[in-house]
């Protein structure tokens, strides 16, 4: 970690913290959506993927002390961080509409990743309100991978294109003084003097 | 001798197009306390930035004129190093807590840490500037759930424990109340009567005034002015600036006016009072 | 003032529990022999005499309250539901029970037997951890391993971030409540109102980190010298690495033995 940006060190833990208190106020708000990986993206866009990839590490590792049945999804997490600095990159937060776009492409990825985890793993059980679909589709008798693979997706998509709007809003609102210090701040700015 | 030394520097934060320092060149010794006053944004933070190496080591941006810290090229110094040397404080006490130690006296021991001080020595430091800076009755609180007086003090300790020579301090009561502000001084005097080098960021002039042998206006990115307390203070032509002088010199311009003259002009409200309890005042007709 | 707490760093951390007083890294080490194990074995009796175990050494290691206050809602998720959707759609030819898509069968209760006791077991021994190993001990054991301090930081500094979030985020709640922004309702208010939080909590966060990290500059955060530790932890004694070290023969046993039987 020793090469880091001294910036990207101390951003890692705001990210780390962002998400479990942004999932928390979701769940706070009774919302039907999880928020809680919007600390992740906006670190690996500002910051690259490793440093991304930390926090969601150890976003899913917090998260996994008080349920450790959530371990395994923690790969996702750390993809996500990747999955930011690529788009950043890209440039996919730079426009509005672009936003559901991401959420989409994302739902969709990390859908292909949970859905072996959960069928597998916990024969489609998450333990969240998403299990109430898989055995309502099981009991009607769909097999465990297209079941669990329906419940996850239609959930993922609405989380992630709320999530990647509200990410383009904040990634909006930070100060180019600020974003332009950051190892992908030259993805943000626009005009180099 | 100077210890610091600026020659026509000018500097340009990043996306900026107007410089936020221009060709500042003035040189600052070791054990005087320098008060630095003038209006807001006028270059004051970004002096202070350039003073601990952050300009240009972590603020990017462009860099002119040349500056020595200790004969030493800025733009070549190990800020890591510099670090160890130089305190710094600044204003908000909330980020100044490291956040990852549980009790007050681990949060001042954790510099120390930083700094390979062997553990009985680390002990004996904590407490003696615990004891200095009256926070003994603070040191097992948890850090994290301090007022914001209680953790500027507490920062103060963290730094001056470290035991640096040379002290740069930005704005640090412009969050407090007027019975913090008072401790934070007592502590900025002390550092002063121990020999410490200190650059001070102030508003309040009156304690500048009281505290510091040199002062240092900044405006508009400009150092305006630079010299001897007494004299800087009480040049009137600085409130055509917009910079603010001590009561005391207010209060003299006030009673010049009014055809009271006083044998010179008091710069501390002690001064003032001195002069005005000698008696030793002069009438003119208008 | 009394300076008497200040004896406690000149001595290392013990607290007298044999479990808790195990260094971390060897917590780490037998939690993932033994969280793993069943897994291996492919027994569930085994895997439930684990959590049987767990929950023994929590209540030896002092800390069966706050094991349990976690623990239970991992019984009751996996151990009753994910058992009930396991035995209700796993397929089987012994029927014991069918309604509508739902069957029963003693193929379906044997797998949902098997899969509870393999998360039971797993979550057990993390929680386990979790519980009888202060985050500061443990990053003092990775410093004490060779990991950058940087690391322990990001560690202990996450945790005081969600506490300071968290309060922030009702601070602010309050305020919005106050200037008539309902986070009470129907949906679609309640949404409206995790912007406003949201939004300043999150930008203030990220902008706060370059005054963090010219403070922690200024506090020798990244100058060149090895450290000294005012709380340190006592040197791992020979018999809890011989300890450790079965344990971990035994895992290496279990493995091969697995092997060895899939060959055959």
């Amino acid at each position: 970690m020793k090469k880091f940006n001294k910036l990207t060190i101390f951003l890692i833990p705001i990210g780390i913290a962002v998400n479990v208190v942004g999932g928390q106020l979701a769940v706070l708000l009774k919302l039907p959506v999880f928020l809680d990986s919007i600390g992740t993206f906006v670190v690996g866009a500002l910051c690259g993927g490793v440093p991304g990839a930390l926090v969601g590490l150890g976003c899913g590792l917090i998260n996994a002390i008080s349920l450790p049945t959530l371990l395994p999804y923690t790969i996702i997490g750390v993809l996500f961080g990747f999955l930011g600095s690529f788009l950043a990159k890209k440039q996919m937060f730079s426009k509005f509409w672009k936003a559901p776009v991401n959420g989409v492409i994302i739902a969709i990825i990390s859908t292909c990743i949970a859905v072996p985890i959960t069928a597998i793993l916990y024969g489609g059980f998450v333990g969240t309100g998403a299990s109430v679909i898989v055995t309502t589709l099981m009991a009607a008798g769909w097999d465990v991978l297209p079941a669990t693979f329906v419940s996850e997706l239609s959930s993922e998509l609405i989380d992630k294109i709320i999530c990647l709007i509200i990410i383009f809003f904040v990634l909006k609102a930070m100060p180019a003084r600020f974003v332009v210090k950051l190892p992908n701040g030259k993805h943000f700015i626009k005009e180099e003097q | 001798m100077a210890y610091i030394e600026l020659n026509e520097v000018t500097y340009t934060y990043p996306l900026m197009k107007e410089p936020a320092l221009q060709n500042i060149s003035c040189s600052l010794e070791l054990g005087k306390f320098y008060g630095v006053i003038g209006e807001n944004a006028g270059g004051k933070t970004t002096f202070c930035n350039l003073l601990r190496g952050l300009i240009p080591h972590f603020y990017n941006g462009k860099l002119l004129g040349d500056m020595t810290i200790n004969g030493e090229d800025i733009r070549k110094i190990d800020v890591d190093i510099l670090s160890t040397k130089m305190g710094y404080i600044f204003q908000n006490p909330f980020t100044q807590i490291s956040g990852v130690r549980k009790t007050v006296f681990e949060e001042i021991a954790l510099g120390l840490e930083n700094l390979g001080v062997p553990k009985a020595q680390m002990i004996e430091k904590v407490i003696e500037v615990a004891k200095l800076l009256k926070i003994e009755e603070l040191l097992l609180n948890d850090p994290n759930r301090l007022s914001g007086g209680q953790r500027q003090r507490v920062a103060f300790a963290s730094i001056i424990a470290m035991d640096s020579d040379i002290f740069v301090i930005d704005e640090p009561t412009s969050q407090l109340d007027p019975e913090g502000t008072e401790r934070i001084f007592e502590i900025i005097h002390m550092l002063k009567e121990q020999g410490k080098t200190i650059i001070l960021v102030e508003h309040k002039v009156d304690l500048i005034a009281e505290y510091a042998d040199e002062v240092l206006v900044f405006q508009k990115g400009r150092l305006l002015k630079k010299g001897d307390a007494r004299t800087v203070l009480s040049d009137l032509e600085l409130l055509e600036h917009g910079t603010m002088l001590p009561q005391a010199v207010i209060l003299e311009r006030e009673l010049r006016l009014n055809g009271i003259v006083l044998p010179k002009v008091p710069v501390t409200t002690e001064e003032c009072i001195d002069l005005l309890r000698k008696g030793d005042v002069g009438y003119e007709s208008n | 003032m009394d300076y008497d707490f200040t004896k406690q760093y000149m001595n290392p951390k013990r607290t007298g529990n044999v479990i808790r007083d195990l260094n971390p890294m060897s917590k780490v080490n037998l939690m993932l022999v033994l969280g793993l194990s069943p897994f291996i074995v492919q027994n569930y009796y085994y895997g439930f005499g684990m959590v049987i175990l767990f929950v023994l050494f929590s209540a030896a290691a002092g800390c069966f309250r706050s094991f349990f206050s976690l623990y239970w809602k991992v019984l009751l998720l996996f151990g009753v539901f994910l058992f009930v959707v396991k035995a209700a759609f796993a397929p089987g030819e012994h029927v014991l029970f069918r309604l509508w898509g739902i069957c029963v069968s003693t193929e379906s209760i044997q797998s949902g037997l098997n899969i509870v006791s393999l998360v039971l077991a797993f979550s057990g021994a993390f929680i386990l951890f979790v519980k009888t190993t202060p985050m500061d001990e443990f990053t003092y054991a990775l410093e004490k391993k060779g990991v950058s301090h940087m690391v322990s930081f990001v560690i202990l500094s996450s945790f005081q971030t969600i506490t300071d979030l968290k309060q922030n985020a009702q601070v602010i709640m309050e305020s919005q409540k106050a200037r008539g922004i309902e986070t009470e309702g129907n949906l679609l208010k309640r949404a409206k109102a995790y912007i406003p939080v949201m939004g300043p909590l999150v930008l203030n966060a990220i902008s706060s980190t370059e005054e963090k990290s010219i403070a922690m500059d200024a506090r020798a955060f990244s100058a060149p010298v090895a450290h000294t530790f005012l709380s340190e932890l006592p040197e791992v004694s020979i018999g809890e690495k011989a300890v450790v070290i079965l344990f971990d023969l035994a895992f290496v046993g279990l493995v091969t033995g697995r092997i060895v039987l899939w060959l055959i």
